[in-house]
């Protein structure tokens, strides 16, 4: 029980000091490695695959790499963890319009976006760096950059055919 | 009150895709369907949900959920968009748990998870959105743009500099601006 609720406030952590679904990401993924996390990795991939292809908002990896880690109650606390932070939107909607049209918050933001480009992007890095066992691994990682940010497709689509491809390929 | 909670419901199911596809069912649902808020009321807050932490998404549905039914609505909608989604996703992970191990799972995800990486590295990419320069000048924006980029990668990767303290520093930097 001590554990998930370790858990449950670095999931909480890394969804109150994100903006966006994925903006925790490199957080949690920091935080599990100093924990030792084993093949957190290969977790944190999977956990991905399970939230691209869930319904609802971006985000819900959380939910998975809670189940991975602690079973149901696991899931539950990320749900939770997730579910908290946005309240603050409710504060956040009482001075915003004292904010919104100052050029400092949009250079703030710009500059967050910035941050968040390059946390996410060695996040993912590592992700296929630690899972990729050859070239195709390699090979995948690329394709799934160039196509998602070229062509947008669904990720269903995506995973399944990739998912078929492994099948073909290591069999 | 049910057709809010419905409404909402709706859009946590059937939103496939993540954030785009959310963005275009919940205006479906609020502004074409219902007629419940207009186009400029559902932009208003989308951009209000973007200075929230966390899941942007979720501080929209709260703000319409209020804006529709006061608390009330609020909790219904709240709970109509998120409980469905997270009920899924533990049930989709109990299946995939289940069967890793399997030959031919394991061999799947051996391709499935770097090419998440991919995709979570597009978004990455898509967070910045660089315009395609048109000018030496421009040119010179997007690279001093990129280094910044690569300096929060490097502060986190190499110099293990807390990700948290990376993104405040931006946000200060980012407000010092003139």
């Amino acid at each position: 029980m001590r554990h998930l609720a370790v858990h449950f406030l670095l999931f909480l952590k890394a969804s109150a000091l994100s903006f966006g679904g994925l903006g925790g990401l490199p957080i949690l993924q920091q935080d599990l490695a100093l924990r030792n996390v084993p093949h957190l990795n290969r977790l944190l991939g999977q956990a991905l695959a399970v939230g691209r292809l869930s319904p609802g908002p971006n985000g819900l990896y959380v939910v998975s790499v809670g189940y991975q880690m602690d079973g149901v109650l696991g899931g539950i606390a990320g749900g939770l963890a997730l579910a908290i932070p946005p309240f603050f939107v409710l504060l956040v909607a009482i001075w915003y319009a004292k904010v919104a049209h100052l050029k400092r918050t949009a250079n703030a933001l710009m500059a967050l976006g910035f941050a968040l480009t390059g946390l996410l992007g060695f996040t993912s890095w590592q992700i296929i760096r630690g899972s990729s066992t050859d070239v195709f691994g390699w090979l995948a990682g690329f394709a799934g950059f160039v196509v998602s940010a070229r062509f947008r497709p669904h990720p269903l689509l995506l995973i399944g055919v990739t998912a078929l491809l492994g099948i073909a390929i290591y069999r | 009150m049910l057709e809010v909670a419905l409404a909402f419901t709706r859009v946590g199911l059937l939103s496939f895709g993540g954030g785009s596809a959310s963005q275009l069912l919940m205006r479906k649902e609020l502004v074409w369907k219902h007629s419940w808020i207009t186009d400029v009321e559902y932009n208003r807050v989308w951009q209000l949900s973007k200075l929230t932490v966390g899941i942007q998404q979720i501080g929209q549905v709260l703000l319409y959920g209020r804006r529709l039914a006061g608390r009330k609505g609020m909790g219904v909608a709240f709970a109509g968009f998120m409980l469905p989604s997270v009920i899924l996703t533990i049930v989709m992970s109990i299946v995939l748990v289940a069967v890793i191990g399997n030959h031919y799972v394991d061999d799947a995800l051996r391709l499935v998870i770097p090419w998440t990486g991919g995709m979570t590295m597009a978004t990455a990419l898509q967070m910045w959105n660089p315009a395609v320069p048109q000018a030496a000048r421009q040119w010179l924006r997007i690279a001093a743009q990129g280094l910044i980029v690569l300096i929060c990668s490097i502060l986190v990767g190499v110099v293990h500099v807390p990700v948290p303290l990376v993104m405040v520093s931006a946000l200060t930097l980012g407000a010092l601006l003139p």
